[in-house]
């Protein structure tokens, strides 16, 4: 059965037109109709935020997110975050602080964090602890990730 | 077999007029309402879905999103639902961030919030509903002990009608509410009641502080009247069994009497008479019913729990 709709938003400020069902996950729309691959699909049940992406300003794990509320949507992923080859300072800081290992949970957690921190929200290791419950690694232990956002914070 | 996406119909409406039009004339074909989809989205996954058919709630935020206090009341929504000591309103679609940022809420329901923050991980906090987790109904949800400790009222709207029913009444079977098909849960009713020297208290007991369901989730609120009794005392239980649920007895062996060790005591021996938590994969039956009862020992006896504004009118 074709039930394909077409659906308009923003994705890393360029219009896009999907064609998908109005169920289809916006991971997959992201990765297998835009070929953006940086979002990664890890658990595809909402427990790892490898997909996390941010929507109109907010955090949200794109494997729970059906394309059809997206209509008018502002996405951005990761690719978004350098300036071509240019790491932006939050990406250079994991790569100097160790935040990063095999490397599958960090473009989730470069988003998660890009929205806290663009919206103001506390750095300190409790804050920022809380704020990545959503996000898991296996590599790291989590205490370089939380030092690669300090050193970026701290930069600002 | 794996699902097959392009089998899941969406039905948009632009308004709640339209969804609730859309639902009296398909009551019984088996849509659904979508709100946050994050229990949706994981169930089509898992390809036990509970239907094809869905209807998109997000255009709904306008009206159904937002927390008031006394009531701005909506189109089409009666007035039959106002307490008399006021209340305050939370809209199904209010996201569980939303509920943690509310000033209102903080004022008047800190509890709410400290529930909110429990709650899965930030991403699942943008996007789930009050809603949908109330409909969703599964006995381990932060914020469900929390409703049945204030005393909540869930509005019910169909195309025809608003009900009002005690959230208490709502959830009589497991995973299961007095929800009819045609209808849309449109908010959560606080009644807002005056308690002298409230004391609050909100402890979640998991692996992890956010992001892991709870083993279990213990919300306790009580007044002290002037000669030091309690007063209106309600503790409310999660994860301890098949539905959220309030120790009523416990509740009225304190009422009335002054918080002390000897009371404590008692009502951790109450909660053993009445409480019979199940093993599960998160903890075991044993496990919840000691740290229930020591919960509840510390707080009637008057060593933990926090000052708060609950059931007060914000000065
Ligand atoms: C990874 C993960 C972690 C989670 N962790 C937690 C946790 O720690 N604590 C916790 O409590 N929950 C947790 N949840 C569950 C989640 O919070 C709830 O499933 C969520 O609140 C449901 O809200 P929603 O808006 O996403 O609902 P949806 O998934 O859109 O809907 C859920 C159900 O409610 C119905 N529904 C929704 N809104 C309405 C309405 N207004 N009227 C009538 N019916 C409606 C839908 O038809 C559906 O049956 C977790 C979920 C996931 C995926
Ligand atoms: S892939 Fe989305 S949270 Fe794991
Ligand atoms: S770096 Fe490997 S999972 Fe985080």
């Amino acid at each position: 059965m074709n039930n394909d709709h077409v659906f308009r938003f923003h994705v890393n400020g360029h219009p896009v037109e999907a064609q998908a069902p109005p169920m289809q996950r916006l991971l997959d729309v992201l990765r297998d109709t835009l070929l953006l691959t940086g979002t990664k699909n890890g658990c595809g049940r909402g427990n790892c935020g490898a997909c996390t992406v941010i929507v109109n300003g907010q955090a949200v794990s794109a494997c729970l997110t059906p394309v059809v509320q997206l209509e008018g949507a502002d996405v951005q992923t990761v690719e978004n975050l350098s300036d071509h080859d240019c790491l932006n300072s939050l990406q250079q800081s994991f790569l100097e602080c160790g935040g990063t290992q095999c490397g599958s949970c960090t473009p989730g957690i470069l988003m998660a964090a890009t929205a806290h921190l663009r919206r103001g929200g506390g750095t300190n290791t409790e804050e920022l602890r809380e704020m990545l419950a959503g996000n898991l690694c296996r590599c790291t232990g989590y205490i370089k990730i939380i030092e690669s956002m300090q050193q970026a914070a701290a930069a600002k | 077999m794996p699902t097959i996406i392009s089998d899941h119909q969406v039905f948009t409406p632009r308004n709640l007029a339209e969804a609730l039009q859309f639902m009296a004339q398909h009551r019984d074909e088996g849509w659904r309402p979508l709100a946050g989809g994050s229990e949706v989205m994981t169930h089509i996954y898992d390809n036990r879905a509970a239907a094809t058919g869905w209807i998109n709630l997000a255009p709904l935020r306008d009206q159904l999103a937002g927390i008031h206090e006394d009531g701005i009341l909506e189109d089409g929504i009666q007035e039959g639902c106002i307490h008399e000591g006021g209340w305050v309103r939370i809209g199904a679609l209010t996201t569980l961030t939303e509920l943690r940022r509310s000033a209102v809420l903080q004022t008047i329901c800190p509890l709410i919030r400290r529930a909110a923050a429990a709650t899965g991980g930030v991403q699942r906090q943008n996007r789930a509903t009050v809603g949908g987790r109330i409909v969703s109904a599964s006995p381990a949800g932060e914020t469900l002990p929390v409703w049945l400790a204030l005393d909540a009222e869930v509005e019910l709207s169909s195309r025809d009608a608003t009900r009002c029913v005690a959230y208490r009444q709502f959830i009589q079977e497991p995973r299961q509410t007095a929800i009819a098909s045609d209808e849309l849960l449109t908010a959560i009713m606080i009644p807002i009641r005056a308690r002298p020297n409230p004391r609050l208290l909100f402890r979640k007991v998991a692996s992890r502080a956010a992001g892991a369901i709870g083993k279990m989730v213990f919300t306790a609120i009580a007044g002290l009247d002037a000669a030091g009794h309690y007063q209106d005392v309600r503790l409310a239980f999660g994860g301890m069994g098949p539905l959220p649920l309030r120790a009523c007895g416990a509740e009225q062996l304190a009422e009335g009497h002054a918080p002390s060790d000897a009371l404590g005591a008692q009502a951790a021996n109450q909660l053993s008479a009445e409480l019979t938590p199940v093993d599960d994969l998160r903890s075991t039956a044993d496990y919840r019913l000691r740290t229930a009862r020591n919960l509840t020992r510390a707080f009637v006896a008057g060593h933990i729990g926090i000052a708060g504004h609950i059931g007060e009118q914000p000065s």
